[in-house]
């Protein structure tokens, strides 16, 4: 009796760290940069929801925030595709989020139109 | 007597993972120099609400561009609550002024004293566990126009 419960003890300990695993690969806080084929790299922030399997997001969250208009993941190659409206021009990301298991190197790299630019992109979850 | 010692195993296992958090707590003077006087404004890329101390992260544009990535202690979540913050009181985005001491090693690591919205020039306490700390007005001459 006594050691069910000492194993009950214990499941709730490791259960604690179970709880920190979160959901969907994109979700969270990203960084990075738009690197253009000419001109100077631009910073670029994203925050990515997952709400049961539908993702939405926001470009730079904060005082200037632009909502995306699509952001959509294709689980078998992981690739994320962000669309939105900036003043600019029509913004498509495009790229692979590589080293899913990873909480402090994660990357989300492509390529990236944006009016009539276009250019490279990495990003890493913050 | 086997389902006993497993049991034994599993709740020792149990206490180490638990342990990483009480090795989180440390007292200021372990971690920070009060001498290292920090005063930057980034904006929040992320927010851990864990115990025993909330933590922040900022970009900051180091140099015309080139940014950084600095992490702020604050205090425990339930000293922060007490103190009127909530969750959401900093959000992903929020462009923020920090005040507050280095990590004595050196990194980009903090201890906040103040954070101050740099939208509004609220300044929030963020709950410093200095002991000799006394709030100034520097985030208002690191350009918070009220």
């Amino acid at each position: 009796m006594f050691a069910r419960f000492l194993m009950f003890l214990a499941c709730l300990g490791l259960s604690a760290a179970l709880m920190a695993q979160t959901g969907h690969p994109a979700k969270g806080s990203w960084s990075g940069d738009l690197k253009p084929a000419s001109g100077e790299s631009a910073r670029i922030r994203l925050l990515i929801d997952d709400q049961n399997g539908d993702l939405s997001g926001k470009i730079n969250p904060g005082r200037n925030a632009i909502d995306m208009s699509k952001v959509e993941l294709d689980a078998a190659k992981m690739t994320l595709t962000i669309q939105a409206t900036t003043p600019e021009g029509a913004l498509v990301l495009t790229g692979t989020l590589s080293n899913l298991g990873s909480w402090s190197n994660r990357k989300y790299i492509g390529t990236y139109t944006q009016g009539s630019a276009k250019g490279n992109f990495e990003i890493t979850l913050n | 007597m086997n389902t006993k010692v497993i049991a034994i195993a599993a709740l020792g296992t149990a206490g180490l993972l638990a342990s990483v958090q009480a090795l989180a707590h440390h007292s200021f003077a372990a971690e920070f120099d009060a001498d290292k006087k920090l005063a930057m404004t980034g904006v929040v890329t992320k927010v851990e609400w864990t115990n025993p101390h909330v933590y922040f992260f900022i970009e900051v544009d180091a140099d015309g561009g080139k940014f950084e990535e600095w992490a702020f202690e604050m205090g425990s979540p339930n000293g922060l609550m007490r103190r009127g913050w909530t969750r959401d009181t900093l959000e992903v985005g929020t462009e923020v002024i920090i005040n507050g001491t280095q990590a004595r090693d050196g990194s980009n690591k903090g201890n906040a004293q103040t954070v101050t919205l740099a939208e509004n020039c609220q300044r929030l306490f963020a709950g410093t566990s200095q002991r000799d700390f006394v709030e100034d007005d520097s985030a208002k001459s690191e350009g918070c126009k009220p």
